[in-house]
């Protein structure tokens, strides 16, 4: 709990970080309709799908900043040292990432939705997604090697881009899609997965870590 | 007790240093010497369990019982010093009321600044917030590297019978200071020489 209180008080403290993913999201969303075509026809099968991926980047926009001040000012070497697991420190920086970037997005991902007129049943469903699928994202992206580790955020999200394919599977109009129960259940599994690899992987490098 | 046996770090295509060898006995001081470059540094975060790749032995009672001050003073510039401090020594389990920490923290002469966000703070008073920690921790083992630099010469002062009490208390202390310290004088020093 005094890792998490820490985290939010410095994102209140300095919300450039949520306020720029923020921005980034529905400038983007914003010129879908300007750029390709205002036509409702068009624009709504290609909602979720876009949706999921101005959510995947603008996660990322704000995804080093916590840890590479944390790591900049020798916190992060002082977490490492304390007799937190890592696994346990980057659970919870991914929740206080969650509750000032990505819930954030998620309360304005109808008002996107709606701007891509999508209809108030795909949106429900997106939204829904979205709570499965983003702490996919943040699993991933605090995915740390070692004490002296340097988070190779970046370089994971090759490995996360399935997510946004699963996500778009919920929409109703791609022939794999018609059944959002599964859709929603890949999510799971994706999210069951990730956070298995992260923890094992966090595990091991905490433990070579303490071997020496 | 600390105790270092035939420690090697290979870096870079050359050993930063090579079989070191130094025991430190409760009470003991020392000092590891050498220039920029030699590994100091490195061999602080082997010492702390920050850094895996060598060769030989760091034999230790309790890794908990150790503490680390690198170059980095992990003080976050959002923070309050009570806030960062209180966060320092809660990561070590230690919990202690606001009136200890105001104390720790005036000891270094940060009695005005307790409110302000330590981005507001000098190098030298952000160092201090982080060496208030040294008063109020139960680590037998300090390692700090070059904990000297940055600081006034109250602030040396403070930090040298702060040192002092945890030597006489039969706490360990290892350092590395490219100043002469002349109350450790007399600690055994360690030299680091890079070798090819």
């Amino acid at each position: 709990m005094m890792l998490l209180l820490r985290e939010l008080k410095i994102m209140l403290r300095s919300p450039a970080g949520a306020i720029q993913s923020l921005m980034f999201a529905v400038l983007v969303i914003t010129l879908f309709p300007l750029a390709i075509t205002p036509d409702p026809d068009q624009l709504e099968p290609l909602g979720i799908g876009l949706i999921w991926v101005v959510m995947l980047l603008s996660c990322l926009l704000a995804a080093d900043k916590s840890l590479a001040s944390d790591y900049a000012d020798g916190s992060l070497e002082q977490m490492v040292l304390s007799h937190y697991p890592l696994w346990w420190v980057c659970l919870v920086k991914s929740m206080a990432h969650w509750v000032s970037c990505a819930l954030p997005l998620l309360l304005m991902a109808p008002v996107l939705g709606a701007m891509l007129a999508m209809t108030s049943e795909n949106i429900v469903w997106l939204m829904a997604s979205l709570v499965l699928g983003i702490p996919d994202f943040k699993f991933v992206l605090y995915l740390g090697r070692h004490a002296d580790g340097w988070i190779e955020s970046k370089q994971c999200v090759a490995a996360n881009l399935d997510r946004p394919i699963s996500g778009a599977n919920l929409d109703p109009w791609y022939p794999v899609g018609d059944d959002w129960g599964r859709g929603l259940l890949w999510l799971h599994v994706g999210r069951l997965a990730v956070s298995i690899a992260c923890d094992l992987a966090l595990c091991d490098g905490h433990s070579r870590k303490n071997s020496g | 007790m600390l105790q270092i046996e035939s420690l090697s770090c290979f870096r870079q295509d050359r050993y930063l240093f090579k079989d070191l060898n130094a025991t430190a006995l409760p009470g003991q001081a020392l000092q590891i010497v050498g220039e920029n470059g030699s590994g100091k540094t490195t061999l602080f975060k082997i010492l702390a369990g920050l850094f895996e790749d060598y060769d030989g032995r760091v034999i230790t009672e309790d890794k908990a019982a150790i503490l680390y001050l690198g170059h980095r003073y992990a003080v976050n510039d959002q923070l309050t010093p009570i806030e960062n401090l209180k966060f320092l020594l809660k990561l070590n389990e230690i919990q202690l009321t606001p009136a200890l920490l105001t104390a720790a923290l005036a000891r270094f002469q940060l009695s005005a600044e307790l409110d302000q966000p330590c981005s507001a703070l000098s190098e030298g008073q952000k160092k201090r917030v982080a060496l208030a920690r040294l008063i109020l921790t139960s680590a037998r083992i300090w390692l700090l590297d070059e904990a000297f630099s940055a600081l006034d010469a109250p602030g040396r002062s403070v930090l040298s019978e702060v040192c002092q009490a945890h030597l006489a208390s039969g706490g360990i202390l290892i350092f590395s200071s490219h100043q002469g310290i002349p109350e450790f004088a007399s600690a055994t020093q360690l030299r680091l020489k890079a070798e090819s």
